[in-house]
């Protein structure tokens, strides 16, 4: 509690708080709300309830677009890049904020230049570098662009909660004889929870949602992730609105429920101070 | 032991196309067209039941998305075997035949099924490089049941196009959806426009550099266009493609300046939908009305297939009359093959069909125009500057000038 | 600075550099131990030199070539630049710029004057806030298409729910043609990228509030100063720092926006060219896109390497800024 306000202050407070609650809530309501209606509906009644709530457009959306299929694939290639991207920037982080050694600043500032790298430019050569791996038209080849591209934020997030850790646990774990690695992982990493959450979030929002690199890097059609499919399906039900919302929506879900879950530790991370 | 291992691989290498040949083969084709899909499933079915153990395997990428797939897949080696080809005069397809990508099919494929004007958009030097798909064909689409009411005719000229437009407006009817919005409509619209207003035989003239943009045939044509603004309905210039789809079909409005590809989204809509085509007509009712008819794209044989014999099978089949009746039925389009019967079902293709062999012009300046073979193209410059005609920003005769000097830029003819 | 595991390697001191028969690089049981931790640096700086900084610099070489994305490349040495900054792509390429530092003020006066404006709410004494900050943050969730998308649909001129919600409040003349327009459709994607975002300000800046030194305000309090001085005179002072970054953040990101311009106007940038930023133009001329059939990839890597040029500076200097007050312990 920074201020302290009378009754009137807060009832406006209210009022102002409301208002971006609604700002926020309302399109979302709409593409709801939508989903359940016929495209006559959402044309000629935009504002009214539906008139019969129509749960057929989620299934025939689900049963077109083959989105069993899209949700295995984004699943599995957003767990595995994030979990990559959590382990490889964090023991990075670690080492940035806890030792010095020569060109640690070069090496630091080289990892940040990710920060402004547009890597759509780059694609050709990611490409040719995935063929010569044999990693094209596979899961495991987006994979590992995710994590590398994942890298310079994490890694820029990261180093600055690691250096807000006191360090008097790590001085006397060090004493006990543990090594790095284990201070790392035993000590410093469990306190940091919040932060990863918060990290884990960024890259969640933008692998999930990443429509260039499943593109290019991949043919076939059971490789797809969502939003490829969902871009897919824009493209073959252009005027089918009820459906193109509904699909909208079950691409939406996945993200809403980790969200909603794990809001409270990404809240916590945010406020912790994820950018100071 | 090493040496052993080394023959044992050397044979196992040399044994390895007569191993493939007799297996089943799989044809990998990629294009932008998610509406083939079932065209693809079809075709494989036929083939089957001719006894060719040929896999087709179709897979769609995003149109504004696919040419740079296509492009970064050729370079590494890994495209597919036939590739959906963007036609002739342009760029990319040029790219293509000039860095040895594509394969000239006069040799392998019969083509005897397509007219010139159709195969004309995939030859260059002298060669042809795909089997077209679809002919397409755009002008004005009209909703027939708004016409009846008030005892409507399909226009003869221009004056009378307005007249139409003035009734329509009268009893409170928006006489034209127009989606301003999507830049491309709108270069679409000046092209349909042009081939019967300043007419076919001016932008022959045109191509020739003996005629200019900056001329005041094409000067008043923009005027005219430029005017018939007040019949579009309200804030056009902030409305999709998608949304003319369904204001059209929903008969929210009477006409919209399309292309016959549009009947499946409006019948899919509203399958009671009655409507019409009429090309957009002339100024002089002297000059013959025609219509803007372009070839669509084609199906071209990557270089680097591995299966050449199966894919060549599959574009043979892809030439035929049993294919184009499929095509057709399957996508209400019209497919590129001559003589095919258009299906009864689909009244507005036997129409348009009709007046693709009676009345297409033979010039053009839009898509398929040598106007669009070089940087900055009439395309290009159309899009940005048409928007900024319908938004008063910009003169007719500024937009006129724009396009003559771009163009003269580059365009052989224009360049003194 | 406690805790400093030791020295670089090859100005060491002491025990390996009193023998000066072993090799430069040799390294004796304790260095080993001591230099161990570098191990676990090496994966993330291969993975993102090998699949993010080679990729993107090797491309950059790309603009001092003539080169349609196929084919063979041919060198022209400056002539890419010659064209962007002074040619035939001039006239594009300043009023893509200028769009783009159009959209960086005005996106940064919306994300931080009702981002701390809401801080403030939030870290007053009102209670059951606690969900409205998860509300506030959802529309960051959305992909990019998704939210374009929506917005589409919602300001259609017709039947879109802003121009009908104008009409029935009774400000028809609000009800304008927001994408259709050149003077509307900029600060329309300006402003729907600000819905998107403003959770994240929001939060930002209420973490930064909420570590502000509580005795601080509470002096104040007791010295009789009201509550707007204390949001004026105390904490506004403290929450500079973070301002300065976070605008940097948003310097970053705005020259590299392209996703919302693309998913609401196209790629031309549209109604003619009035929404058109640096990452459409750069997408126009190296991939294409419908509509223009020429594409040059060398022409659109100088577009990419000129943002850069603009960026990392920026970014070398938001980075100094944020290393300095995190050792400061701010």
């Amino acid at each position: 509690m920074m201020f302290k306000l009378n009754g009137l202050q807060k009832a406006i407070a209210w009022i102002f708080l409301a208002l971006l609650a609604f700002v926020n809530l309302y399109p979302i309501g709409i593409m709801i709300l939508s989903s359940f209606k016929s495209t006559r509906e959402i044309f000629l009644k935009p504002f009214n309830l539906p008139a019969v709530w129509r749960w057929s457009n989620y299934v025939s959306a689900w049963q077109r677009a083959d989105f069993a299929t899209y949700f295995k694939n984004s699943i599995l290639v957003t767990a595995a890049s994030i979990a990559a991207i959590l382990l490889v920037s964090s023991m990075a982080a670690y080492v940035i904020a806890r030792f010095d050694f020569k060109f640690k600043r070069g090496i630091y500032l080289f990892l940040l230049a990710g920060l402004a790298l547009p890597t759509r430019l780059a694609i050709i050569p990611i490409f040719l570098i995935m063929r010569s791996l044999h990693l094209l038209d596979k899961l495991s080849g987006l994979v590992i662009v995710y994590a590398a591209g994942g890298i310079a934020f994490s890694v820029f997030l990261l180093v600055n909660f690691f250096k807000k850790l006191p360090r008097d646990i790590e001085d006397s774990a060090k004493i006990d004889g543990a090594g790095p690695f284990r201070i790392y992982w035993q000590i410093d990493l469990p306190l940091l929870k919040p932060a990863l959450v918060t990290v884990a979030m960024f890259n969640f929002i933008d692998v999930w949602n990443d429509f260039f690199f499943p593109l290019i890097l991949l043919s076939s059609r059971v490789k797809k992730t969502i939003p490829l499919g969902l871009q897919a399906f824009f493209g073959e039900y252009t005027i089918e609105w009820d459906v193109l919302f509904a699909a909208l929506n079950i691409s939406v879900l996945p993200i809403l429920i980790i969200f909603l879950i794990l809001s409270k530790q990404f809240i916590a991370g945010m406020t912790e101070g994820a950018l100071k | 032991m090493a040496k052993r291992f080394l023959m044992a691989m050397l044979l196992l290498c040399l044994m390895m196309p007569a191993w493939a040949q007799s297996k089943p083969a799989t044809v990998t084709i990629w294009g932008w067209r998610a509406q083939d899909v079932d065209v693809w499933k079809s075709v494989e079915t036929a083939l089957k039941a001719k006894g060719e153990q040929i896999t087709i395997k179709y897979e769609v990428f995003p149109p504004t998305e696919y040419d740079s797939k296509l492009l970064v897949s050729l370079q590494g080696g890994v495209g597919p075997d036939l590739m959906y080809t963007r036609r002739l005069p342009g760029a990319r397809t040029q790219a293509l035949i000039d860095n040895s990508y594509l394969v000239p099919l006069d040799s392998s494929v019969d083509l005897s099924n397509f007219d010139n004007v159709s195969l004309s958009f995939i030859r260059s030097n002298n060669k042809t490089w795909g089997v077209p798909f679809a002919n397409q064909i755009v002008g004005i689409f009209y909703n027939k049941a708004m016409f009846d009411k008030y005892k409507l005719k399909e226009p003869q000229t221009w004056d009378e196009l307005v007249q139409v437009a003035e009734t329509l407006q009268k009893n409170g009817i928006t006489p034209f959806f127009v989606s301003g919005k999507e830049a491309w409509t709108l270069a679409m619209q000046n092209a349909m426009v042009g081939v019967s207003y300043p007419g076919d035989a001016w932008i022959g003239k045109l191509a020739e550099g003996k005629a200019k943009f900056t001329d005041p045939e094409y000067v008043n044509m923009l005027k005219d266009l430029n005017a018939l603004k007040k019949y579009y309905q309200k804030d056009f210039m902030a409305n999709t493609t998608a949304e003319q789809d369904v204001a059209f079909a929903m008969e929210q409005v009477a006409m919209v300046f399309y292309g016959v590809w549009g009947n499946t989204n409006w019948l899919k809509t509203n399958p009671d939908l009655k409507f019409d085509y009429f090309p957009v007509p002339p100024k002089d009712k002297n000059l013959p009305a025609k219509a803007y008819i372009y070839m669509d794209g084609a199906y071209g044989l990557s270089s680097a297939s591995k299966n050449k014999d199966a894919a060549i099978k599959v574009l043979n089949y892809a030439g035929t009359k049993a294919y184009g009746e499929l095509f057709s039925s399957t996508t209400g389009e019209i497919t590129a093959i001559k003589g095919v019967t258009m299906p009864a079902s689909k009244p507005i293709l036997v129409k348009c069909y009709n007046k693709m062999v009676t009345i297409a012009s033979t010039n053009r300046y839009w898509v398929g125009s040598p106007f669009d073979a070089g940087m900055p193209s009439v395309y290009n410059i159309l899009q940005e500057n048409m928007q900024k005609m319908y938004l008063d920003q910009m003169t007719p005769e500024e937009l006129a000038k724009k396009l003559q000097d771009g163009i003269s830029t580059w365009y052989p003819a224009f360049k003194k | 600075m406690r805790g400093r595991a030791g020295r670089s390697l090859s100005d060491r001191p002491g025990k390996a550099g009193s023998s000066e028969a072993r090799p430069i690089l040799y390294l004796s049981e304790v260095d080993v131990r001591k230099y161990s931790f570098l191990w676990m640096l090496f994966p993330a700086l291969l993975l993102y030199t090998v699949f993010i900084a080679y990729p993107f610099f090797s491309s950059l070489g790309l603009s001092f070539y003539d080169w349609p994305g196929i084919g063979p490349k041919k060198f022209i040495g400056l002539s890419n630049y010659k064209n962007i900054l002074s040619g035939f792509m001039a006239p594009e390429f300043y009023r893509a710029l200028g769009h783009n530092i159009v959209f960086f003020i005005w996106s940064l006066i919306l994300s931080v004057v009702p981002g701390l404006f809401f801080a403030f709410l939030l870290s007053a004494d009102i209670k059951g806030t606690k969900f409205l900050k998860v509300i506030y943050f959802f529309p960051n969730t959305l992909a990019i298409v998704v939210v374009g998308f929506l917005w589409g649909l919602l300001l259609n001129p017709q039947w879109g729910l802003v121009n009908q919600l104008f009409r029935v409040l009774g400000l028809g003349f609000l009800a304008k043609p927001w994408l259709g327009n050149t003077s509307t459709a900029l600060p329309t994607i300006i402003f729907v990228t600000a819905w998107r975002g403003l959770g994240f300000y929001i939060l930002v800046y209420l973490a930064a509030i909420l570590g502000i030194d509580r005795e601080m305000t509470e002096a104040a309090r007791i010295d009789g100063a009201t509550e707007m001085q204390i949001a004026g005179r105390i904490i506004l002072p403290h929450l500079l720092p973070i301002i300065a970054t976070t605008s940097m953040l948003k310097f970053i990101w705005t020259f590299n926006i392209f996703d919302i311009v693309y998913a609401m106007e196209g790629t031309q940038g549209g109604p003619a060219g009035s929404t058109d930023v640096l990452g459409t133009l750069f997408y126009r001329i190296a991939f294409g896109g419908l509509g223009s059939s020429q594409v040059g990839m060398g022409l659109g890597a100088t577009v990419v390497t000129l943002i850069f040029l603009l960026v990392f500076p920026v970014s070398i200097f938001y980075v100094f800024i944020v290393e300095k007050r995190v050792e400061r312990g701010e």
